[in-house]
């Protein structure tokens, strides 16, 4: 499941982007030659999922997500992550000169490539990122074995 | 707003050479809401990783230019199975214009989002004319 809710930007005559169109042709060739403005994911959330001995780490991001707006479950070896980012809601009188950013239900779903030991999974959202550490049963767990 | 959320805005009233030499090597550019009040405009940016105490908000002659490095996520041996998000900072610059007062910004971070209000010089400011 992923809903987006997609907006259009107004530009206005203020707040003119350092990187207007020929900034932006400027930047391009930057990045076909190693730097410059690199694009980002367009799936809401990004992640990152890095595998370890012992674990795996799953890093999402979340910008302007509450805490209390996210779900995360673990059903065989899929782990889901749901939620809403709430749209900015506009003060009377007031009216948007650029509206880039998304709004909306997202959904995500990846399937681990490991087991994972349920009752020992952790999660923590802090300055937008939702971290979730997913330990490996003991019996899965690589171990050097001896010779006799 | 908590107080411990706040971003002091750095200013300078000499010139932008400052702020313009240091553009970084490599970011992404943070999408952006802004709107207009009648006092003010409000900028919020998506920096998520970035944290209060690394971002800067700097503004001089009608040029506000934002930086938020990033930390590594991962350790070094890690192997990733996805890979999304761009282990770089990030940047963005806008141009104002007139009629904002630059001794008059505040920014604060929350939940990876950052939010600048910029009000508005007095002038700029929408009156009502009372038909007499």
């Amino acid at each position: 499941m992923l809903v987006r809710v997609q907006r259009y930007p107004v530009v206005g005559p203020i707040f003119e982007d350092l990187f207007s169109a020929e900034r932006q042709i400027g930047s391009l060739f930057n990045n076909l030659l190693g730097t410059g403005g690199l694009s980002r994911a367009h799936t809401f959330p990004a992640i990152d999922h890095a595998e370890y001995e012992n674990e795996s780490i799953l890093v999402a991001e979340m910008p302007g997500v509450k805490k209390e707006d996210v779900k995360i479950s673990l059903e065989n070896r899929f782990l889901t992550i749901s939620g809403e980012r709430k749209a900015q809601e506009l003060p009377e009188g007031s009216s948007w000169v650029r509206n880039e950013v998304d709004a909306g239900e997202f959904g995500r779903s990846i399937e681990l490539s490991h087991a994972v030991d349920a009752d020992k999974i952790t999660a923590e959202m802090e300055d937008g990122i939702l971290r979730v550490v997913l330990p490996k049963p003991e019996a899965v767990r690589p171990r050097e074995i001896r010779l006799h | 707003m908590a107080k411990n959320n706040e971003i002091a805005v750095q200013q300078h009233h000499q010139s932008t050479a400052l702020i313009e030499r240091s553009e970084p090597e490599q970011f992404t550019m943070p999408p952006a809401d802004i709107y207009e009040t009648p006092e003010a405009f409000v900028v919020m940016l998506d920096m998520p990783g970035a944290s209060k105490d690394t971002i800067s908000v700097h503004i001089a002659r009608e040029r506000l230019v934002v930086r938020g490095p990033v930390t590594a996520f991962h350790k070094e041996n890690a192997s990733l199975l996805f890979n999304e998000i761009p282990a770089v900072g990030f940047y963005r610059a806008f141009n104002l214009g007139k009629g904002i007062d630059q001794n008059d910004v505040d920014a604060h971070f929350e939940d990876g989002v950052l939010t600048i209000t910029l009000r508005k010089k007095e002038e700029m400011k929408p009156k009502e004319i009372h038909i007499k």
